[in-house]
């Protein structure tokens, strides 16, 4: 039986930002975003809220920063999270660092200092990674995958404008499709990739500030992918969801690199190049 | 754990993705301290001064983070963005203190001092977006006498004279997934244009700020367009990326592809913290 939570700021905290992610008041997600049927919608949505604890929730626990057997809030206490995840064996499903220390058990002593430094960077991280606009491309990241990785070879369009100086700029992009319905369809899948791209970057930095949590969640099979290299560190170590969904987060990051390498300019455009000097008022 | 602030939220948001994070004080606080990205970057820019912001003397600070998609729109837009995000924390109106993450035992702050921290792009937006305040709160004749708020700005590496756009094209090609993709998808329009130098956006902003400096100079201090504390070198200054990194406010994590700066100047930090340096 856990034990009442005790209040204050940093239980607090951890409850507002996993709010943040799954508001008490929302029953599902899923009508607005699976396509699943109701079993396996109901499934993968208790597997990615329960990640989300985890995530949320055992580091803090294993750092020895919040009793493992006091409820965090309206949250379960991290031993009941544990054994949830140990009875649902998501750690075997799931890159979730939380999962991971679920299943692990042992942890490295600094981890507490470095948790207690970084605790309000961890929490970001995982109201980004558990955000219901990241999760909510999980169901459509394969098509969005596909989607993406057409563009390299797609035919593209001339698009010519006037620049902020009355200039004519030039650009080419990939034409849409003439079909308005896939036209539509195809940017609706972009949009996802973009939103991935947008996550993908907002966790780089992660790597040099949590060395301690990465090693104890640490994992070699998503470092054995050919796309890994690709991905940013972070993903491989803390990417919350499957080893599926990493390796086309892998291929839409790669895929984006690779169109943007086009999008360098010439010999002719760097010649032209002046310095600014400094600005001095 | 000695707490003086909430976790990182979402609490406000417009059209085209601008966003204002905020991590409100426990205190009452008088203080709002804002940080503006440049471009191609985000909230994480800033992690440096993630520890700056737990000090005990911060603790009538709120610190807010203004991000916006800066590929992926216009300076203009971008300028719009912040100054109603900023318009309203200075007039006390914001839907930011009506965020459920704001501490209850506070009162709505009025804030007596905003201080802004930006680099590069983020300065030329954070410089319209004041120069525009400046208007609204003295478009016909200047104030009587000074507002109860004061805004300082701190801006790092400004790209107040712009930026090489070719340059650009190739630190956005090698670096950032999320603005890569918004520029191949809408060809390039984006904050990148408005950043050339010379460009007409940039003259006219110029122009702009003296005008109102000369024309209303007691609206345009408190709004800051005076430039107090600027840090600049004569070379490109970038700070998150290791190839390109000049900026003598930083150092650099070693040998690290994907860099974050780890140590802001003594000059930076003083700002964030308050200090009049």
């Amino acid at each position: 039986m856990s034990e009442a939570a005790t209040p204050d700021r940093f239980t607090e905290s951890i409850q507002q930002a996993f709010d943040s992610c799954w508001p008490p008041a929302a029953q599902s997600f899923r009508s607005a975003s699976f396509d699943f049927g109701s079993e396996e919608e109901e499934r993968l949505e208790a597997d990615l809220r329960l990640a989300a604890r985890a995530d949320f929730i055992l580091p803090f626990a294993a750092a020895g920063l919040i009793d493992e057997r006091a409820r965090v809030g309206r949250l379960p206490a991290p031993a009941d999270i544990r054994r949830e995840v140990r009875e649902a064996g998501l750690a075997d499903r799931y890159m979730s660092a939380g999962c991971r220390i679920a299943q692990n058990g042992e942890v490295d002593p600094s981890l507490g200092e470095e948790l207690a430094r970084e605790w309000s960077t961890w929490l970001s991280f995982c109201i980004r990674a558990h955000s219901p606009e990241l999760r909510r491309t999980l169901p459509f990241l394969f098509e969005a995958r596909d989607a993406i990785m057409r563009l390299p070879s797609a035919p593209k369009l001339t698009i010519e404008r006037l620049g902020p100086d009355g200039e004519r700029l030039i650009s080419l992009v990939p034409r849409r499709a003439e079909d308005p319905e896939e036209a539509a369809r195809v940017d609706s899948l972009l949009d996802q990739c973009e939103v991935v791209a947008a996550h993908a970057d907002a966790f780089r930095t992660l790597g040099p500030l949590f060395p301690r949590l990465i090693a104890t969640v640490s994992n070699d099979q998503p470092r054995q992918s050919s796309d890994h290299e690709s991905a940013f560190p972070f993903v491989v170590e803390l990417w919350p969801f499957s080893m599926d969904s990493f390796l086309a987060v892998a291929q839409i990051c790669d895929t984006i690199q690779r169109l943007a390498k086009g999008l360098s300019v010439g010999e002719e455009d760097q010649d032209r190049e002046t310095r600014a000097d400094s600005y001095v008022r | 754990m000695d707490i003086i602030r909430t976790a990182s939220f979402k609490v406000w948001e417009a059209p085209e993705r601008a966003y204002l994070f905020a991590r409100w004080s426990y205190e009452p606080a008088e203080r709002a301290l804002i940080f503006v990205h440049g471009l191609a970057s985000s909230w994480d820019v800033w992690v440096p001064f993630r520890h700056a912001i737990e000090q005990p003397e911060m603790a009538r600070t709120d610190v807010f983070w203004f991000d916006y998609p800066s590929l992926g729109t216009t300076v203009q837009r971008a300028t719009l963005r912040f100054r109603e995000a900023v318009n309203g924390l200075i007039d006390g109106d914001s839907s930011a203190f009506g965020h459920r993450t704001f501490p209850s035992t506070r009162p709505t702050p009025s804030y007596k001092t905003i201080d802004i921290v930006a680099h590069s792009l983020g300065a030329v937006v954070a410089r319209g977006g004041l120069a525009e305040r400046t208007n609204h709160v003295a478009g016909k004749r200047d104030l009587a006498a000074p507002p109860d708020w004061k805004v300082e700005q701190l801006l790092l590496a400004p790209a107040l004279l712009g930026s090489k756009l070719p340059w650009l094209m190739k630190y956005v090609g090698t670096e950032s997934f999320f603005s890569a993709l918004q520029l191949v998808r809408r060809g390039g329009f984006s904050a990148i244009m408005d950043l050339k130098e010379g460009s007409n956006h940039l003259k006219g902003l110029e122009s702009q700020v003296n005008n109102r400096l000369g024309k209303t100079p007691v609206a345009a201090n408190a709004c800051g367009l005076y430039v107090e504390h600027t840090s600049h070198g004569s070379d490109d200054h970038v700070v998150i990326q290791g190839n390109y990194a000049q900026d003598e406010n930083y150092e650099l994590t070693a040998g690290n592809h994907f860099t974050i700066v780890r140590a802001p100047s003594q000059l930076a930090h003083d700002f964030v913290l308050g200090k009049d340096p």
